[in-house]
């Protein structure tokens, strides 16, 4: 049970992750492969201000939050002037950069060290540091972010992402600044993206560069894309079947020192797979 | 003078290296005008085939290398037949072939790494006795001067096959335009097929010799193929001599920046050349 | 039904099958005082540091073979669940809330530094022992209750290099990983060496899979020192950079922390590495009959043994176990309190025994030097 409630919590912060990346890639149409740099912000800022100070929980997340805004809205500004490939070579860039300065700030980050006893968020005097309080807080935040990306894309901003996506040119034909709405919504996937890093650091307790690199941005590009693009519901969906992949896995029996790379090869080829025969993924609406 | 002479020697062993890597990749850009994410994979495949047919089963050295270029130029050749070409029948868009090849190369390398586990391994046979050859104050070793060698031949003999050869001016007309090419007669797909092969088998050379210089592992395709992802885009994409001059430039970057930044930021530097490019001038030096 | 309900069916069916399969797969939990006993592992099974993993896990199953084949403990045979940590702090998370959760183990082994530190938040509250033949950062002194190593930590290795080094140098450069072991050692080094006195002109730190390092030499040699001490925790890394320096031309000596001992560094090194002096837990003593019997055994079933320090501290680690449990029983708080009082354990890497912060006491960190290819220890 107990272990079951700790996939959850795995799920709800990737979900997270998801809906936050899919507003980005498949309402807006920019493939960015950067996402892990903003998660680890989020992540850092938490484990930082959780250890050396008095801060409390929901203030570091604000904190992280701003850092994240702070951040995306530099890397975004530049990025925001590519589109297609060069956006997604471009975020891979900045992903790498990001990375370095997480390893090498050792001053802040303790680099590889990593921060350990980030303590479990304390609110409104309600301790949480058992698992079950915690899947509670960490599914409130999720509710909370679909509902926030629900307005988002409904509102007439999301139409116009979706326009973006569908046809940039044609859009700016009627004058909308398009850089502007492309910056926008990558500010507010980052920000997303730092609360689910500040859930992931006060809940393992112990983070280090090891989760926020390259492949984890290309790991939550997986599951949008498998779950759906453009559809919240699929980003939900993409998460809870690539959280429960290894478990399920771990069935078929591989010996453990292959299960890793038999995971990879089975992300492989769902990607491979996915493009040929279904690019909307599961229940997405937009192919790429 | 000191240290500059062994530097510019480091920046050009790096930018020889790197430029193999660029040159396949550009290649296939030109070709295709998509970026072929798993072309890191084949180098992968050069040294490990190498490893596996000279140094498991003993085999002669020249036919181990002869057969590692030939394995990775039929499977990137094989990638294009199953994967890309029906991609491109169905004019799926370039994303869709970016998030393809990003699957191919997961699985591929994961696959290596179970065929060979993921431990380094090393497949020169003359260790610590190379020759050492002093140039200008600075100091080369036979494998690294091999590097070189290769590379300036492989760059000249590609240069005098596009230019020319009726296949080279076939693939200039498809970089150019696939659409009116195909109207002309050229068999877009054969050659199309032939490019990948080809650059394939360079990528396949490049992951070889960087065996016999340093050793390999599974991932050693990834941080080859962003270096050669940089050098195309800064020399100018889809131009093998674009290619060329990005990866030297590249290597000189990197390696003078090493000298006043730091090692540790060698990744990052690299990257932020990518960036500034991408934004001060994105065709690259060479303008297409 | 439509399609977002039929996903939606599915998803539960396949949570339903997981849960059930779990508890099939598990059985009945075994009654308290009968049945196996179960010991967790965690260590990296894949990864670089598998060259660390591989061979120690090797040593516990030998170990773990002899002391059932003797009977087991109290008639009872002990099984290890083997998780993959990866040597990262993340993955021994999960690893851990697997063990603990799932299978309900009240012992764990634990190899690196980074799985150890991350686990011990969720150890400590559930009373679970955890032991590490092989984690060394400073930091896991005094970190838990019941958390005790029988290896020694960076601290001592960090500062006993700092004091042979500074006996005839004053001048050195240092070449270290960006990784969790490298930086705690080049820490404890660099304040050490500075306050012996010495001067540390030059020091580049390299991210892991690097393979490069001509560059980073190449400023190094410029700085002229009298001699580059290398602090890498691959041994690969280790291993090339040395070949690097000599075929750059570099001709001061050469001084290396504990990865540099391992097989896999002297292979790549090659001749390069005659002479080359480093600081390394002691080896096995050919005086220990012990020790002699473990190398032999693990040689006929293994292959040539690599860091038979952690090899032979794994090992010791189940027998420790298992004579603890054949004492006091399975209850870890009676375990923890056993070890803390146990002096002169007499194991395969010498006599020993845990100190109050649960570090190893009474064996320390010996110069060796590479000759013919091994290192063999100095005087």
């Amino acid at each position: 049970m107990e272990y079951l409630i700790h996939l959850a919590i795995l799920f709800s912060i990737y979900a997270i992750l998801g809906i936050s990346l899919n507003l980005v890639v498949g309402y807006t149409g920019l493939l960015s492969i950067t996402h892990a740099a903003f998660y680890g912000i989020g992540a850092y800022a938490t484990a930082i201000l959780l250890t050396q100070s008095g801060v409390g929980f929901l203030l570091s997340v604000i904190l992280g939050i701003i850092l994240a805004v702070l951040a995306s809205f530099l890397i975004g500004a530049v990025l925001s002037k590519f589109d297609g490939d060069y956006y997604a070579l471009g975020s891979f860039g900045f992903s790498v950069i990001v990375f370095s300065v997480f390893l090498n700030w050792q001053s802040l980050t303790r680099g590889p060290l990593g921060i350990l006893g980030i303590s479990k968020p304390e609110l409104f005097g309600i301790d949480f540091s058992s698992n079950f309080a915690f899947l509670i807080l960490s599914l409130l935040f999720l509710i909370a972010i679909y509902f926030v990306s629900k307005f988002i894309v409904n509102s007439s901003f999301g139409r116009v992402l979706k326009a973006i996506r569908e046809d940039e040119k044609a859009i700016q034909v009627f004058g909308y600044n398009t850089l502007y709405f492309k910056l926008a919504v990558f500010v507010m996937s980052a920000a997303m993206a730092a609360v689910a890093g500040s859930l992931f650091a006060s809940y393992i307790t112990f983070i280090d560069t090891s989760t926020f690199t390259l492949m984890e941005s290309i790991f939550i590009l997986t599951i949008i894309i498998l779950g759906g693009l453009a559809n919240l519901h699929g980003s939900i969906l993409g998460a809870l079947f690539l959280i429960l992949l290894p478990e399920i896995l771990r069935f078929v029996g591989f010996p453990t020192d292959i299960a890793v790379q038999m995971r990879q090869v089975v992300y492989g080829l769902i990607l491979i797979l996915l493009m040929l025969y279904r690019p909307q993924g599961l229940i997405g609406e937009y192919k790429l | 003078m000191g240290i500059i002479p062994q530097l510019i020697l480091n920046s050009i062993i790096a930018g020889a290296i790197y430029s193999l890597v660029a040159i396949g990749f550009s290649l296939i850009y030109g070709a295709t005008k998509f970026f072929n994410l798993a072309h890191g994979v084949m180098a992968a495949i050069g040294g490990y085939s190498v490893f596996y047919f000279a140094k498991t089963l003993g085999w002669d050295l020249w036919l181990a290398v002869s057969i590692g270029m030939l394995l990775a130029g039929l499977i990137g050749y094989g990638l294009d037949k199953i994967i890309y070409k029906p991609l491109r029948k169905r004019k799926a868009s370039n994303m869709v072939l970016l998030v393809a090849s990003l699957g191919a190369f997961t699985a591929l390398q994961a696959i290596i790494a179970i065929l060979f586990t993921s431990q380094f391994q090393t497949i020169s046979g003359n260790i610590g006795a190379q020759n050492i050859y002093e140039i200008f104050g600075g100091v080369i070793t036979q494998t690294q001067l091999i590097i070189l060698i290769s590379a300036i031949t492989i760059m000249a003999g590609l240069a005098l096959l596009l230019k020319y050869t009726m296949f080279g001016k076939a693939i200039k007309a498809i970089s150019d335009d696939e659409e009116v090419s195909k109207i002309v007669g050229i068999n877009t797909d054969k050659i199309i097929g032939y490019v990948f092969f080809i650059g394939s088998v360079i990528a396949g050379l490049a992951g070889i010799l960087v065996g016999f210089d340093t050793g390999i592992k599974p991932t050693m395709g990834l941080s080859l193929l962003l270096k050669g992802v940089i050098a195309s885009i800064v020399g100018g994409i889809g131009n093998i001599y674009g290619g060329v001059l990005g990866a030297f430039l590249l290597g000189f970057v990197e390696n003078f920046g090493i000298w006043k930044i730091s090692g540790e930021w060698k990744d990052a530097i690299a990257f932020g050349l990518l960036i500034v490019f991408l934004i001060f001038r994105p065709r690259g030096i060479i303008n297409n | 039904m439509s399609q977002t309900t039929k996903l939606i069916v599915g998803v539960i069916i396949a949570v339903v099958v997981v849960v059930a399969g779990y508890s099939v797969i598990k059985g009945p939990s075994a009654p308290e005082e009968t049945g196996p006993i179960q010991i967790g592992f965690i260590g990296p099974l894949t990864g670089d540091a598998v060259t660390y993993g591989e061979p120690v896990s090797n040593a516990i199953k030998l170990a773990v073979d002899e002391v059932n084949k003797s009977g087991g403990v109290n008639g009872r045979m002990i099984e290890v669940i083997y998780e993959d940590g990866k040597c990262s702090g993340k993955d021994a998370v999960n690893a851990a809330q697997k063990l603990v959760n799932v299978d309900k183990v009240k012992i764990i082994i634990s190899l690196c530094s980074g799985e150890t530190l991350s686990i011990l938040p969720i150890t400590e509250p559930a009373d679970v022992l955890v032991l590490s033949p092989l984690a060394s950062s400073p930091d896991l002194t005094g970190a838990g209750d019941f958390f005790f190593r029988n290896n020694p930590s960076d601290a001592d290795g960090g500062k006993v290099l700092a004091e042979l080094i500074s006996k005839k140098y004053k001048r050195v450069a240092i070449i270290s990983e960006q990784t969790d072991y490298a930086q705690a050692l080049s820490r404890v080094f660099v304040k050490s060496f500075e306050s012996l006195g010495g001067e540390v002109v030059a020091n580049e730190n390299f991210a892991p899979e690097t393979s490069d390092f001509r560059s980073m030499l190449t400023k190094i040699k410029e700085e002229n020192p009298e001699i580059i001490l290398i602090n890498p925790q691959t041994e690969i890394a280790g291993g090339t950079i040395v070949k690097q320096i000599k075929e750059l031309g570099i001709t001061v000596p050469l001084y290396g922390t504990i990865a540099m001992a391992g097989s896999k560094a002297l292979e790549i090194a090659g001749t390069n590495a005659e002479g080359m002096l480093l600081v390394d837990a002691p080896g096995l003593s050919p005086n220990n009959p012990k020790a002699v019997k473990f190398l032999e055994n693990y040689k006929a079933k293994y292959g040539e043994p690599t860091l038979e320090f952690y090899l032979g501290a794994a090992y010791d680690d189940i027998f420790i176990l298992a004579q603890s449990i054949s004492k006091v029983g399975t209850d870890t708080e009676k375990l923890r309190d056993y070890l803390n009082e146990m002096i002169n354990y007499n194991g395969v890497i010498g006599t020993y025994e845990f100190d109050k912060n649960g570090d190893l006491a009474g064996i320390e960190y010996v110069v060796k030097k590479i000759q013919d290819g091994k290192a063999v220890e100095v005087k």
